[in-house]
């Protein structure tokens, strides 16, 4: 059946390409490009940056004003794409000017985590004089959404005789409210059921929820408020970070964070905060104060070679993982005062957070102070943050402007304790307080338009232990990128790095640990051919390769080709995508970033050899609906006879999944 | 200022195929259906395919059909492997213009009357823009023991997609098989499932490079890569390397005023050599 359908589709792909020599007018949405920046974890969503973080302190003072979409304007933006500048002309050409922040990740080419990245930097619409009112609630802007997605291949956990079995059927299933008042109030509600878990009546056949309320300037003085789920952090991030961490990313221009808060709109269940936030604004001042009480799921596990690991995954599939339902409390509060005198900005932060798990209560005190200052061309910025008794932790950077096509920046961080429990998968929370001890430098070079170089070396050392590393270890990371363009319709990235860490030889209890050093090289290619307004091909190559003192070189390499199409009678967009891959280890196991339904991102990991391909179409039967369907299939090598670890284990060397959305706008 | 812009061309089309070429090192498994023929051009150029224009590619990557350039093109080949007698294969097949999109039709055979296997298929090609072309092909497999009186079949689908990025650089991808369809009963196996990703770049001075990276499903990425050479406006010298099977090929083409003839050969390092010839006439008096 499914065969057929995915024939039919080929079939479709084909008529569609037909249709698409009349279409004139449509144009790309950029959804790759939106989950590649989302998930940061490549450096090539920044082709059009010149500068961020230098840049970015100014506009803090002078925002842009969103609704100005005129080229020159959102360009000051710096990490807006020309499509990008051009999907937000085309958005308030239809459908007027975004009232919310929140409206942004609508804009076709934009998601949520980019819009959390530029909220802080414009105004979405020039500043008025007149304040909230209770007559913009007339003019609000509803959007809802549903969404269904299942894999066509039972897991273990579907059929297994023990108590292990899971409670619920192989569907997740979804939706989402948002609602955008004039005046920048958006609020947003969304509830959720995963794959396996049982959706229960008296929860409308939900299993987790989440709702927000955010205000951008209801008054004169106050900037934010936010009740509900909310992502927050203070300065470089070191004592409070809940939100997107674009330090990730190896541009030196990104290394400064910025202090944020946004509502949250994610249906992950883990990284947020629930309770209420507030930004207060009185210049030269400014003042953050934020208070979460929330139960999370999870327990504690010994796996890590030198503390205990906070576990949590979200999932209520069987008896085990109910038991980890809200077994851990936590609380937190947090305050921030800063003060900014011309381009320099000093701020105190503190934070008392507690967390109770299986009965077992701890408490955390930290205080900080981070600052940013920019003279003419440079940049400084750093944290640093105490726990109030012994231990102190620093990241101090610099961001200096070689020339104007070139930056250079240089950072250190220190830290110094060694917390009791360290969080495997972060509860909202990320206390970062962990071992180790860093020093990066990059630069990163912009030649001509169009053109980007960057080079980047990270040395650090850990002197504790840490998981797969029973001992102290060192290890370095360099990388190199250049992105650009050729001609006016191929974009074209390269990107290498390589790292050099340690791992465990052995792990046994008792026993004096031995580490291997271990070498490893990642390297992709992509080369994206915009063929004209309505069409767009890419190919690209992925690669990697692992080595360590006592095993010989291991190889893994992807090779994928994708496609998109824009149809405009019937309104239809079209991706598709088919990938191959094959990896000897999990040491080099690939992931393939692939465009998704909104609010999702699918970051297949390829491993260890096989074929993945999807289908995704979408298509606006009128102004307000949007459906979307997308078809996924990986066929692993035919000696293949299972994949998946535990309950998640499937049978067969084929996973299908089938993915469904519609979104309601009114 | 030309200069730059063919370096510029040049260097794309390296980006795209080179960086894989490493992998020819340890590439060395049969990782190409190799049994049918895919015509004398692709056999003497490494058998890289993904780009080329001729009749014998338009069989294997649909979106090549977009270049044809008579109402009625048809072509016979022939391959004996490894010199051996009772080892060869040969194929038929037509080519048309419709009003829409052109189309094909062509039938592979390989082996002796007690095993064979073949392939049947119909493609439609169209160019839907200047700068791109797609193809579709629907293929239907058999094999054929008379012996143990097994006569199996299954279909597949293929895909290719052709981008002419400006005149000297072409890039194509072609995907056969994307559901891993199986051929068989009781024992079923699956049919060739890849992925190739080609690219040709004609030189200013008179040479062509083509370069195809080839991956299978089951089987580890191998690069084909050739160039042609053609010193008269009808005549045409080939060379190529595949490093599936470490070999090197090559071959000349002829063309007259309606036919098209290629002979070409390749070199396994253990096996030995590979003769095949193929050719084509077309029905009108345009000029290929």
């Amino acid at each position: 059946m499914l065969k057929q359908l995915v024939a039919l589709l080929i079939v479709a792909t084909t008529i569609l390409c037909t249709k698409a020599i009349r279409a004139q007018s449509s144009h790309i949405d950029p959804i790759k490009s939106i989950v590649e920046y989302a998930l940061a974890s490549s450096i090539d969503g920044y082709d059009e940056a010149e500068e961020l973080s230098a840049h970015f302190e100014s506009l803090l003072l002078h925002p842009v004003v969103f609704s100005d979409t005129t080229k020159e304007n959102l360009d000051r933006l710096l990490i807006l794409s020309d499509f990008q500048i051009g999907s937000v002309a085309d958005y308030i050409r239809q459908f007027g000017i975004i009232k919310s922040a929140g409206e942004i990740q609508l804009i076709p080419g934009f998601d949520q985590e980019l819009a959390e990245l530029i909220a802080p930097f414009i105004l979405l619409e020039k500043p008025a004089t007149r304040l909230f009112s209770i007559k913009d609630i007339a003019n609000a802007r509803v959007q809802a959404t549903g969404r269904a997605a299942v894999t066509l291949q039972r897991a273990k956990g579907y059929y297994d005789t023990t108590s292990n079995r899971f409670k619920g059927s192989p569907f997740q299933e979804a939706i989402a409210t948002n609602i955008a008042v004039a005046r920048g109030t958006a609020a947003h509600f969304h509830a959720k059921k995963d794959a396996g878990e049982a959706g229960r009546l008296s929860k409308g056949f939900f299993d987790s929820f989440g709702a927000s309320i955010q205000m951008d300037r209801p008054t004169k003085n106050i900037s934010k408020i936010v009740v509900g789920d909310y992502r927050i952090s203070f300065g470089q991030g070191l004592m409070l970070s809940s939100s997107y961490d674009i330090s990730s990313v190896a541009d030196p221009t990104l290394q400064n964070r910025k202090s944020r808060l946004t509502a949250s709109r994610s249906m992950n269940e883990s990284n947020f905060y629930r309770g209420a936030a507030l930004e207060a604004v009185a210049h030269p001042y400014s003042f953050t104060i934020a208070y979460s009480a929330k139960s999370a799921d999870g327990h504690l596990s010994n796996s890590d070679s030198c503390k205990a690991v906070k576990v949590t995954t979200g999932l209520h599939r069987n008896e085990k993982e109910l038991q980890d339902r809200s077994n851990i409390f936590e609380q937190m509060l947090a305050a921030r005062a800063a003060c900014q005198v011309a381009k320099s900005k000093v701020a105190a932060s503190y934070m008392h957070s507690s967390q109770q798990i299986s009965g077992t209560s701890t408490s955390t005190n930290l205080a900080a102070l981070d600052f940013e200052s920019k003279s003419k061309g440079l940049l400084i910025f750093g944290e640093i943050v105490s726990d109030l008794r012994t231990s102190n932790t620093l990241k101090l950077g610099a961001t200096t402007r070689i020339s104007p096509q070139a930056f250079f920046t240089a950072s250190y961080k220190h830290k110094s304790k060694s917390t009791p429990i360290g969080v495997k998968s972060s509860i909202g929370s990320s206390q970062s307080l962990y071992d180790d001890e860093s020093f990066y430098a990059g630069i990163k070079v912009t030649p001509q338009y169009g053109l980007t170089a960057i080079a980047y070396a990270e040395l650090y050392s850990y002197k504790y232990p840490k998981y797969l590393v029973s001992a102290p270890s060192d290890g370095f990371e360099a990388g190199a990128s250049l992105s650009g363009k050729i001609g006016t319709s191929i974009e074209c990235k390269v990107r290498f790095r390589h790292k050099q860490g340690a791992t465990d030889i052995q792990q046994m209890q008792g026993n004096a640990s031995l580490t291997e050093r271990t070498k490893s090289n990642r390297g992709d290619m992509v080369a994206k051919y915009n063929i004209n307004k309505n069409a767009q091909l890419t190919i690209g190559t992925s690669t990697g390769t692992f080595k360590t003192e006592r095993q010989p070189l291991i190889i893994g390499y992807m090779l994928y080709t994708e496609g998109s199409l824009s149809v405009k009678k019937p309104s239809i967009k079209l991706y598709a995508r088919f990938t191959a891959f094959d990896t000897e280890s999990w040491d080099v196991a690939l992931r393939s970033y692939e465009n998704d339904l909104p609010g999702m991102y699918s970051t297949a990991l390829l491993y260890p050899k096989g074929t993945r391909a999807y289908l995704m179409l979408r298509y606006t039967p009128s102004k307000s609906v949007n459906l979307w369907l997308k078809v996924a299939e990986t066929v692993y090598s035919e000696e293949t006879v299972s994949f998946g670890q535990g309950l998640d284990m499937i049978e067969g060397n084929r996973k299908t999944e089938v993915k469904m959305q519609a979104t309601l706008e009114l | 200022m030309r200069f730059k812009r063919e370096v510029k061309t040049f260097v794309m089309g390296l980006l795209l195929t080179l960086p894989l070429s490493f992998f020819c090192i340890q590439a060395k498994s049969q990782s190409k259906n190799e049994s049918f023929v895919n015509g004398g051009r692709t056999a003497a150029l490494g058998g890289a395919y993904a780009t080329l224009d001729d009749f014998w590619s338009m069989m294997v990557n649909p979106a090549n059909l977009s270049g044809l350039n008579h109402p009625l093109e048809a072509g016979a080949a022939h391959k004996n492997h490894y010199l051996t007698k009772e080892i060869s294969s040969t194929s038929v097949a037509l080519a048309t213009k419709l009003q829409h999109f052109n189309s094909s039709i062509s039938i592979s055979r390989y082996g002796i009357s007690s095993y064979n296997q073949g392939i049947a298929a119909i493609g439609v090609g169209k160019q839907l823009s200047k700068k791109v072309s797609l193809g579709v092909k629907l293929c239907y497999s058999y094999i054929q023991a008379s012996e143990k009186n097994v006569s199996v079949g299954a279909f597949s689908g293929e895909v290719g997609v052709k981008a002419f990025i400006n005149k000297r650089l072409t890039v194509a991808a072609h995907i056969a098989n994307p559901t891993h369809q199986s051929i068989g009963i009781e024992q079923q196996e699956e049919l060739p499932s890849c992925l190739t990703i080609g690219s040709c770049y004609k030189t200013p001075y008179g040479f062509t490079l083509f370069v195809d990276t080839f991956k299978p499903a089951n089987n580890p990425l191998s690069v084909s890569c050739g160039v042609e050479w053609s010193p008269y406006k009808s005549f045409t010298a080939r060379s190529g390397f595949c490093s599936a099977q470490g070999s090197l090929t090559f071959g000349i083409g002829y063309s007259a005023n309606r036919f098209n003839l290629d002979i070409a050969t390749s070199r396994h390092p253990a096996l030995g050599y590979s003769p095949l010839v193929s050719t084509s006439f077309w029905f009108n008096r345009n000029k290929r």
